[in-house]
Formats: structure tokens, sequence, C-alpha cells
């Protein structure tokens, strides 16, 4: 038998393995179950609105947040700095972006606490790092920044920064979400993270 | 021996190629393949049970108390396991879930939990798997958000 | 988890070493096979020597196969691999242009510029061709923009076109490979001419 009889069988054996396997095309879980498990029990990967705030007020460019709502709802109001990638087509898109950006956290939030969680259990299970759910979503935003009031006679120093933040992070964000769609298309375009992407070819 | 002897590369590509695949296609203890399709039910929410509603799901069910708590729920004809969070990868508890014939409830006092481990354990392929909340709609928003006409862009 | 270069986030120095590295590799694989040859490239369409068919497909099936093994045990996301976004007319008349372009020349582009590495004269000309060509194509894009982002059909996988799984695709290429393989064999047989490679 000769060389190309034989690299002609192997490769036809495994062909007929690879057709027989499960294989679909798209992407599935590459972490064990029990790694997986500690992921999600991690307590350090909730942050909370207050947490997120910070980053908007201060403009961290090292945390980009990102809204798991449909574009339509995106394009309505978000909070600053946010990039939209909708829950449904989290596992397409998700790894394109987030991996392969150093040390850079993500934050994940939607109106609710389903989608960022499902969504943080996908990213975990694709390997992808640093990244954090924001507690109770955009519906304690609303609740905890937007409506912050300070209503008491006294405030302590702690008490006076959280407001304050509160009130920074709030501002901007009625700020930004009121202006015309055109300069807000402007604003999200300038702040887009364009999804990496391999050069190929051959010959 | 002599078939050994002709054969012998491709039976030394073949056979490692052979073993690992089917380790891994044999092995229970890991994720199954298409997390998209396997996430489904999350996109629609159409796993997520309100307790009023846990008497339509069809079979024998199973509640899942992840931790601690007790049930505050009033729920006839269904069977409780209590199973802290951080075992319920544990083989019994596994075989439990997936030997049980009817719909699987997950229940936790913070509902993120609760939501984590649904995904965790529908990756594995467990189907008929449901969250018990007492919101049937956790991804609407309960506040409206009203745009300030005054602001002036900077130019 | 591969591919590495989108993973790891390096800097873009590593990605062109990696790519320098991989490329010379890959040069100097064509000028050991005899790539450098305008010969025995040629003799690709006459029938007489089938050599390049025969190495590219099996580079193709080998890479496929393992890339889908390694893809299969969670080792590379193929996803995160770049495919190839087609355009239809474009890849028509590209196809047209560079196959009349490859039998008149004698060369691919990348076997050209292996073969003008080890100094050969008409892989100059060649080259110089090549470069003519993507100078004249830049300069009348405007005019043929239309046609070359026309009919886009985005980065569309065979597999996902007709409606199979990867694997089952890829045992169908491998059938197909060999087959090809097989007639070649007899064409070179059937248009068999005297040995080249030895005085070149």
């Amino acid at each position: 038998m000769n060389t190309r009889e034989k690299l002609s069988i192997i490769l036809l054996s495994i062909g007929i393995i690879l057709a027989l396997l499960p294989l679909t095309g798209s992407r599935s879980f590459t972490v064990k179950p029990q790694n997986l498990l500690s992921d999600a029990l991690d307590e350090k990967s909730w942050v909370t609105v207050d947490q997120a705030a910070r980053f908007v007020a201060t403009e961290d460019s090292s945390v980009l947040l990102i809204d798991l709502r449909s574009s339509g709802e995106f394009n309505r109001f978000n909070i600053p700095g946010s990039v939209n990638i909708p829950y449904d087509r989290f596992i397409e898109i998700a790894p394109g972006i987030i991996s392969g950006s150093g040390n850079m956290k993500f934050i994940l939030y939607s109106n609710g606490d389903y989608d960022a969680n499902n969504a943080y259990v996908i990213a975990k299970g694709l390997k992808l790092k640093n990244i954090y759910v924001m507690k109770g979503g955009l519906n304690e935003w609303f609740n905890t920044v937007m409506n912050s009031r300070f209503t008491g006679e006294r405030i302590s120093a702690r008490e006076n920064s959280l407001y304050e933040n509160r009130k920074r992070a709030g501002t901007m964000f009625t700020e930004i979400n009121s202006l015309p769609d055109s300069l807000k298309r402007k604003y999200y375009e300038a702040k887009h993270v364009a999804a990496k992407k391999l050069d190929g070819g051959c010959e | 021996m002599n078939f050994i002897k002709k054969y012998k590369v491709i039976l030394l590509i073949l056979i490692p190629v052979v073993i690992l695949v089917l380790t891994r296609a044999l092995d229970t203890n890991h994720f199954r393949t298409d997390a998209k399709k396997l996430a489904e039910p999350s996109f629609s929410g159409s796993n997520i049970i309100i307790p009023d509603k846990v008497n339509q799901l069809n079979g024998e069910k199973l509640l899942i108390i992840l931790g601690k708590d007790v049930i505050k729920h009033d729920l006839a004809g269904v069977v409780i396991k209590i199973i802290p969070p951080d075992s319920i990868l544990y083989k019994e508890n596994i075989r439990l879930i997936r030997k049980h014939d009817g719909p699987v409830i997950l229940c936790s006092a913070e509902n993120d939990l609760a939501i984590r481990i649904w995904m965790l354990l529908s990756q594995m392929g467990i189907e008929n798997l449901y969250i018990l909340s007492d919101d049937s709609e956790p991804e609407v928003l309960k506040y409206e958000f009203r745009p300030d006409t005054t602001v002036k862009p900077e130019l | 988890m591969g591919p590495i270069v989108t993973l790891t986030g390096l800097p873009e120095w590593v990605d062109l070493l990696f790519a320098l590295v991989i490329g010379i590799g890959f040069g100097f694989a064509l000028e050991q096979a005899g790539f450098s040859s305008s010969r025995k490239l040629a003799g690709m369409f006459y029938g007489y020597d089938t050599t390049v068919i025969k190495v590219f497909f099996t580079a193709a099936i080998v890479a496929l196969v393992g890339s889908q093994l390694l893809s299969y045990f969670g080792l590379l996301d193929l996803n995160l691999v770049f495919v190839n976004e087609f355009y239809v007319k474009a890849a028509i008349i590209g196809g047209i242009i560079m196959g009349a372009g490859f039998i008149m020349g004698g060369f691919c582009p990348g076997t050209g510029l292996s073969a003008l590495s080890i100094g050969k004269i008409d892989a100059m000309v060649f080259a110089a061709g090549g470069l003519a060509g993507a100078f004249l194509f830049a300069e009348t894009y405007p005019y043929i923009q239309n046609l070359a982002n026309g009919t886009y059909k985005g980065p569309v996988k065979i597999n996902e076109a007709l409606g199979i799984s990867p694997g089952l695709f890829t045992l169908l290429l491998i059938v197909a490979a060999l087959v090809m393989f097989w007639i070649a064999e007899i064409a070179e047989k059937r248009f068999a001419r005297p040995d080249i490679t030895d005085n070149i």
C-alpha cells in the first residue's frame, strides 16, 4: 500500500467520523460544568447599579456596558457608553467583541435580571473573561439612580458621595438620551466597538 | 501481526482520534453542542412559570429549591427537593433530574441563581426545565424614560 | 481556545510576526514542492502534471478535518475564523481574470512570489503584471464599484447553503477530492510529457 492510499484511507475514515458527530457549526459551551457552576455562584460577578453609575459618571474606559435589549429599545435610550448586543443574538456576536480585549470589564444589563444572568452563563460557558451582571437591570437603575432623591435633614459624607454619583450618572443618562436621533447616533458610532476580524485569503 | 505492520501508520493516527472522539461523546459530564438551540426557551421566556400555572404542566412535577429557604408558595401535587446550589452537579442530583419523568422546576430565594442554574442544566441537555417566578414578565421595564426637551447639544 | 490571534488580543506587530513566519513557511513549502516552476503549474491545465490540484486540495481537506476536530474538542471556535465574503458577480468575473492570468503567466500569486524569491525572470515579469493589475483596479474602481460590491451574499458557508452538517460536508468534500485525484492520475498518464523537472 503506498502513501497516498494510506492518506486517503485516513482522511476518509476521519471524514466518516466527522459526518457522524453532532457538529452544527454553531457555538457550544467549552468549559467543564463544575467550573461553570462555580462561575455561576460567584458573588463577585454582580455589580450594583451604584457601581455601574460610578463607571458611567467617571467615563471609565476600562469598562464597557453591554445592553442586551432589542435594538429598538436600545435606540430609544440606554446607559451612556453602552453597546447593544440583543440577547437572542448574544451567542453569535459577543465572542467577537469580548474575546481578546485584554483587561476590559464587561457589564451586562437588560430591563430585569433575566436576560443578563442568562447571558452571563453563556459568556462564561464560552470562556469569555471579565463578565459582570448589573444587578436588577434597568428597573433597578431607574429605581435607584434616576429616581434618587435625598429626603433627610443631615447627610453623611458617604451618603453625599453616593448621591452625587447617582445624580451625575442620572443627568448624563437624561442628557444623552434626550439628544436628537442624529446626534445620538453620532455618539454611539464614536463608542461603537467593532468586532475584530481575522483577515483571511489564500495563495 | 502482519496486519498491524501493514497498516501501522493508519492505525497510529486513527486509533487516537477514535479514542478521543469516543471519550468526548460518551462523557455525560460535559455540555451538548449548539448552545443557541439549547438556550432557546430563554429567548422567549417560555421557561418561566408563575406559581398559579404550575398545575397546568403535564406530568409529575419536581420542584427543586436551591438553597435552604423554605418555599413560600402552596403548591399541591409537587415533589419538593431541597438541593444547595453548589451541589446541584453531584451525580445523585443530576441523575435525579435526568431520570425524572415530567417537568423540573427550579426555585431560589434570589431569582438570579435559578436563572443561572437553568442555563447551566439546559446546556447539559436537560429539557422540560422551568424557573419558578412570581413575575411572568421579568424583562419588562416598569419605568418610563422622560426626555429632557431643554437639553441643547454641545456644538 | 483558538484562534490565537483574536482571542489573546496581541499587539498588531505580533500578528504581523505570525504572518511573516507562516508566510515564510508557506513560501518554502511551495518552492520545495516545485511550485516555483511555471511549467509544473501550467501542467494542471493541460493535464500532464496535476500536482498543484492534488497539493492544494489535500491541504484544504487536511485543514478542514483538523479544524473540525479541534472545534469538536472545544479547542477552536470556528465562528471566530474569518470567512471570505461572497460577491457573486465579482467572484465569477474575478475568477475568470485570475484563471486567465494563471494560465498565461504560469503562476498563481503565491507561487509567483515564491518563484520571484529564487530569482526567476518570468516571475519578476509576472509580479510586475500583478502590480499593474492592482494599480489598474484601484484607478478604475469608481467605474466598476457597482460590479465589485454588487450581489453581496455575506460570509456564506457551503454546508449552510446546502443545509447539511459541517461534518457531512467534510466527508463529501473528501470523497470529491479523492475522485478528483483519481481522475487527475488518469489524465497524467494520458497527457504524459517527458519529465521536465530535471531541466528547470
